[in-house]
């Protein structure tokens, strides 16, 4: 008879910590947010506002994030390797290749898109010291010419634009999805409930600018509120279904379960206050109505903070089941756990 | 065509680390970090029955048929050599660490600015083979491979518990024991295909 014994030792990660985690929220919510308002502006007639305020957000979110990755490199000068358009030519079967090229015509496309907007825009020309400054430069020849060439393209600059910015957003989960050692990640709703999460973010940030900032409470907010209201039930279809789908499968799926469901801010405040919350308030709203605008601005609010949570937990309650014992050399969640597997 | 596999027989290492220290001298890694080897070697107490087992297990990449760490590299920096050998090239590595979070083995770890700087220290910089952060794995010491040698790790080891072999040379005696089924890769449900083969017999007084 041959007999392998393997001990089994549990580890969650961490090499990816909360910069990731906030690369992973400000990304796909900065890619909804250009795919959004560029939808909304070129298909349902949303203001000038509403739809720059949603590009310019997305653009300062995305280039944020991605700043934050770069912060977390050993080597963040070679972060120009991933930028040449090639790559994922050369790299087809990599998903953060293809996530960057998504996060680059994402902006690129949707600055494009925004660019007549702004020269159009006197709020920009009105401020104080820049106003002058920008007005001149708004009405230099080049400008203009960019400005007309972007609007007579714009339908074909809004598709790249909206591709680009789903890409990033299904690609945030997809990234974690190509991680096959922890079951939580390894699995296909996680790329779907992220692109969810995602749109639901940039949803709640679109109603938080028209309630708090532009005071626009119009047919567009009523339409977004109903929206986010669908993207949340579908999120906590999702999330319960990843958690079910887990339960009785691998050690790793089950070590992870028991993470989450000994943190309270996954329970609470991803669960509670990220999620279930919002889809009560949000649902009051829809079919009864709110007749102040805090409690939108709350809802927003309390979605955006379970967008992050939801991905620092996930990123946090990977984990992996290693074929030897006593891993605690480098960081260990249950070293000591001993479970024998045998082979005939 | 050569496929390049390494065999471990857990009944014979006596957890002497001396594999480790030969790898690390070898290729220059921070030794001065407890969770930055290349190769280590687990110091286990299982439990079969009511007995305890104790045994040593050595650990280090894998060098998978199908690497996911190969598949989530976005600048190309990891690559699967067509002997088999799944390797890094610091120079074009930009520290993601994204294969290091897929390798369901723990084989990577990240090589940071401090590391060169204590290299610099601790090996003399005359002499150093690092000279930029990456993610740092075994390459079956592809150097050595090159000048005819063997891993340092199993030219090194006591007790012959380390085996290097080709999977391609039906004479080897690595495709030999393989091919017997008595030896095992690691976590082969995942799909990886681990070229690196575990041996264990059992004492019969224990079962």
């Amino acid at each position: 008879m041959n007999s392998i014994h393997f001990a089994t030792s549990l580890a969650t990660q961490d090499r990816w910590g909360v910069l990731v985690a906030a690369y992973l929220f400000l990304g796909g919510l900065g890619a909804a947010l250009i795919a959004l308002s560029l939808f909304s502006h070129r298909y349902f007639q949303a203001g000038r506002a509403i739809t720059l305020w949603g590009i310019l957000s997305g653009e300062a979110f995305l280039g944020f994030g991605s700043a934050l990755l770069l912060v977390d490199l050993l080597h963040p000068i070679r972060v120009w390797e991933i930028l040449l358009p090639w790559n994922v030519l050369i790299l087809p079967w990599s998903w953060i290749a293809w996530g960057t090229q998504f996060i680059i015509w994402a902006m690129v496309f949707g600055l494009l898109y925004a660019w007549p907007l702004l020269l159009d825009e006197p709020w920009f020309r009105k401020l104080p010291v820049a106003g002058p400054w920008l007005g001149r430069w708004f009405d230099l020849p080049l400008i203009r010419l960019i400005g007309d060439w972007a609007t007579r393209l714009r339908t074909p600059i809004a598709w790249v634009a909206i591709l680009n910015g789903v890409g990033t957003a299904v690609y945030t989960g997809l990234l974690l999805r190509s991680f096959p050692a922890a079951a939580l990640w390894a699995n296909d709703l996680v790329p779907p409930l992220f692109t969810v999460s995602a749109f639901s973010t940039a949803l709640a940030y679109q109603l938080l600018v028209l309630y708090a900032v532009l005071r626009q409470h119009g047919t567009m907010a009523r339409w977004y509120e109903r929206l986010d209201l669908i993207l949340i039930a579908v999120e906590i279809v999702l999330i319960f279904s990843i958690l079910f789908v887990i339960l009785p499968g691998s050690l790793s799926g089950q070590a992870s379960l028991s993470i989450l469901w000994h943190s309270w801010g996954w329970i609470v405040g991803f669960l509670g206050i990220g999620l279930i919350l919002p889809f009560v308030m949000e649902s009051k709203g829809t079919f009864m109505g709110w007749q102040r605008s805090a409690p939108v601005i709350l809802t927003a609010c309390m979605v955006l903070l379970g967008g992050f949570l939801l991905r620092h937990y996930f990123l946090a309650s990977g984990v992996y089941v290693f074929p030897w014992a006593n891993a605690g050399h480098d960081g260990v969640l249950g070293a000591g756990i001993y479970h024998v597997l045998t082979s005939h | 065509m050569t496929k390049y596999a390494m065999l471990i027989n857990l009944d014979t290492c006596v957890g002497c680390n001396a594999c480790m220290a030969a790898c690390a001298m070898e290729n220059q890694t921070p030794v001065w970090n407890p969770a930055k080897f290349r190769t280590y070697v687990y110091d286990e107490e299982i439990e079969v029955g009511d007995k305890i087992l104790r045994q040593f297990f050595p650990k280090l990449c894998n060098h998978c048929d199908n690497p996911p760490c190969v598949s989530v590299c976005p600048t190309g920096a990891t690559w699967k050599e067509a002997n088999g050998i799944v390797r890094v090239n610091p120079e074009i590595c930009m520290g993601c660490q994204a294969c290091a979070m897929a390798c369901p083995y723990d084989a990577r770890y990240g090589a940071d600015r401090q590391d060169i700087s204590h290299g610099e220290a601790y090996y003399g910089k005359d002499f150093l083979k690092r000279t930029v952060p990456s993610i740092d794995k075994c390459d079956f010491c592809y150097e050595r491979l090159q000048e005819g040698l063997q891993p340092a790790c199993v030219e090194t080891c006591v007790a012959h518990s380390r085996i290097f072999g080709d999977l391609d040379n039906p004479d080897d005696l690595v495709t030999k024991v393989v091919a017997t089924g008595k030896a095992q890769g690691l976590l082969a449900e995942l799909g990886t295909g681990p070229n690196v083969y575990y041996m264990h017999k059992i004492p019969e007084d224990l079962l």
